[in-house]
């Protein structure tokens, strides 16, 4: 797979807007309003730590950045990735701070939530909308006919799974799917592609759980260690 | 005080935009508030000639917006509904003769007069889309028991929440209750299960909208159009009342049928 010279990634500290500084700059705009266009609002409302890859970019180049994002209404965060500051380790606080963020955000809020290598999607993605992350995906509202998810980990999804997910998508062979209602029109996980019958199938009447075995995509009812979690 | 400008728009082209457009500011300005249609069609203008006034234009939406006229001199009053008027389109020109700047204050210029702003949306997502919902308070999204269209008003739900058009209203055009019940056609539920939007109302296929539309004669305006009185219910829910939506709308029973055979419609 070609490397994405524009991508954001979710990371322990929040999201970060990863850029190939051997790009010219015209050309890394130009990238970045497609990945923003591609999200329609997605990331709108983000506070996003611009990740050169180490190298030196010129301070032009970070005003230029931060124009578009705030465009689409999203905001550079000042912090540099070398400066982090240090994680909270009580894990009581961890808990509070992560509960702070869901009350903040309310039901109805579509911005989505970092936390840690996981992304919490709290509305229903429809047909053009794309998730793409480093990481898991979970989605609380359904995924339509026509939008994708793109997960290097896991993808859960708390509602229908009506469109393309694709779990472990840098080759990750253990990824898998979940969902509460479990019909895609494609299913990936790492290089396997497997499509839904063309003839008409019946809705699955529980959750189920998509995952590789010996070198193909099977779907099985999803289990817990107390059995079948009938919904 | 200040009015609410209303974008119909689709995605898909062909299911019925224009029509409910020119029905639902009919509806509305018939039972009172003042109504102004915006045709944000430019190039395919149609919205003219569904109200039989494409013979009354002098001036259009890019001349008022390139500052040519002024826009209550653009402005043609139906016919027979005095509380209605209408904004044309301009058909030798293209969506890129306007911006989505100058249509938000457009659209704001024209609630300052108006109680109900009606936007008729091009189909498809480009600068015409964008164009029509930029001043737009809220949206009806039309489509029919199609998959196809479906698909495209799921997208269109999910541009105009990115746009901050929220709570889109959703009108199924077109439904044929004897296809429906032979589950040879989506049911409402289903589709309303799916795109998980606040159902406006539900219209019929019917054959007098064809007719209406030729003679330049909203359907609201036919007391025997079927299609006419969903389209009045739909204008009335607008308002804030409570009409039940007939989800089947046509009584398949066998009075209903004898009497129908009879010529008798029921209203």
């Amino acid at each position: 797979m070609k490397a994405q010279e524009v991508i954001f990634k979710g990371t322990r500290d929040g999201l970060r807007l990863v850029i190939d500084a051997d790009e010219n700059i015209e050309e890394l705009k130009g990238k970045l309003r497609r990945r923003l266009n591609e999200a329609e609002g997605f990331y709108s409302g983000a506070r996003v730590r611009l990740d050169t890859r180490g190298a030196v970019v010129p301070p032009e180049w970070i005003e230029e950045v931060r124009m578009i994002l705030e465009e689409y209404g999203l905001s550079l965060s000042e912090e540099k990735p070398g400066q982090r500051r240090p994680r909270q380790h009580a894990a009581g606080a961890g808990r509070a701070s992560a509960k702070k963020v869901l009350d903040d955000g309310g039901p109805e809020s579509g911005e989505p939530i970092v936390r840690g290598d996981t992304i919490l999607v709290r509305r229903t993605l429809r047909s053009g909308q794309a998730v793409s992350f480093d990481g898991n995906v979970v989605v609380m509202g359904d995924v339509n006919p026509g939008s994708e998810v793109l997960a290097t980990g896991d993808i859960v999804v708390f509602g229908s799974l009506r469109g393309m997910a694709h779990a472990g998508s840098a080759g990750n062979a253990e990824a898998c799917v979940v969902a509460l209602r479990l019909i895609p029109t494609q299913l990936r996980i790492a290089d396997k592609i497997t499509r839904a019958p063309d003839d008409e199938t019946q809705v699955p009447q529980g959750p189920e759980v998509a995952y590789l075995r010996e070198g193909s995509i099977v779907i099985e009812p999803w289990t817990t260690h107390t059995g079948t979690v009938l919904v | 005080m200040s009015g609410t400008a209303i974008v119909v728009t689709s995605g898909k082209g062909g299911v019925g935009k224009t029509t409910a457009a020119a029905n639902i500011g009919a509806g509305l300005a018939m039972s009172g508030p003042t109504v102004a249609l915006v045709d944000a069609d430019i190039g395919l203008r149609n919205l003219d000639l569904v109200l039989g006034l494409e013979n009354r234009i002098v001036y259009d939406l890019v001349n008022v917006v390139e500052g040519g006229c002024d826009v209550q001199k653009a402005l043609i009053r139906h016919k027979h509904i005095e509380n209605l008027s209408l904004l044309p389109a301009a058909q030798s020109r293209d969506k890129t003769a306007v911006t989505p700047e100058q249509m938000k204050a457009l659209t704001l210029g024209l609630k300052e007069s108006f109680d109900f702003v009606i936007l008729d949306c091009p189909a498809g997502i480009e600068q015409g889309f964008k164009n029509a919902i930029a001043g737009a308070d809220r949206a009806i999204v039309v489509t029919t028991p199609e998959m196809s269209a479906v698909r495209d008003a799921d997208r269109i739900i999910g541009m105009l929440e990115a746009e901050e058009v929220k709570n889109p209203w959703l009108i199924v055009n077109r439904i044929r209750p004897d296809m429906v019940k032979r589950h040879d056609m989506m049911n409402v539920d289903d589709l309303i299960d799916f795109l998980k939007v606040e159902l406006l109302g539900v219209v019929p296929d019917d054959e007098s909208i064809i007719i209406s539309t030729n003679r330049g004669i909203p359907a609201v305006m036919d007391e025997k159009s079927r299609a006419g009185r969903a389209f009045l219910d739909i204008a009335s829910r607008i308002m804030g009342n409570d009409v039940p939506i007939a989800a089947t709308l046509e009584p398949d029973d066998w009075f209903s049928r004898f009497a129908k055979w009879l010529g008798i419609s029921r209203g």
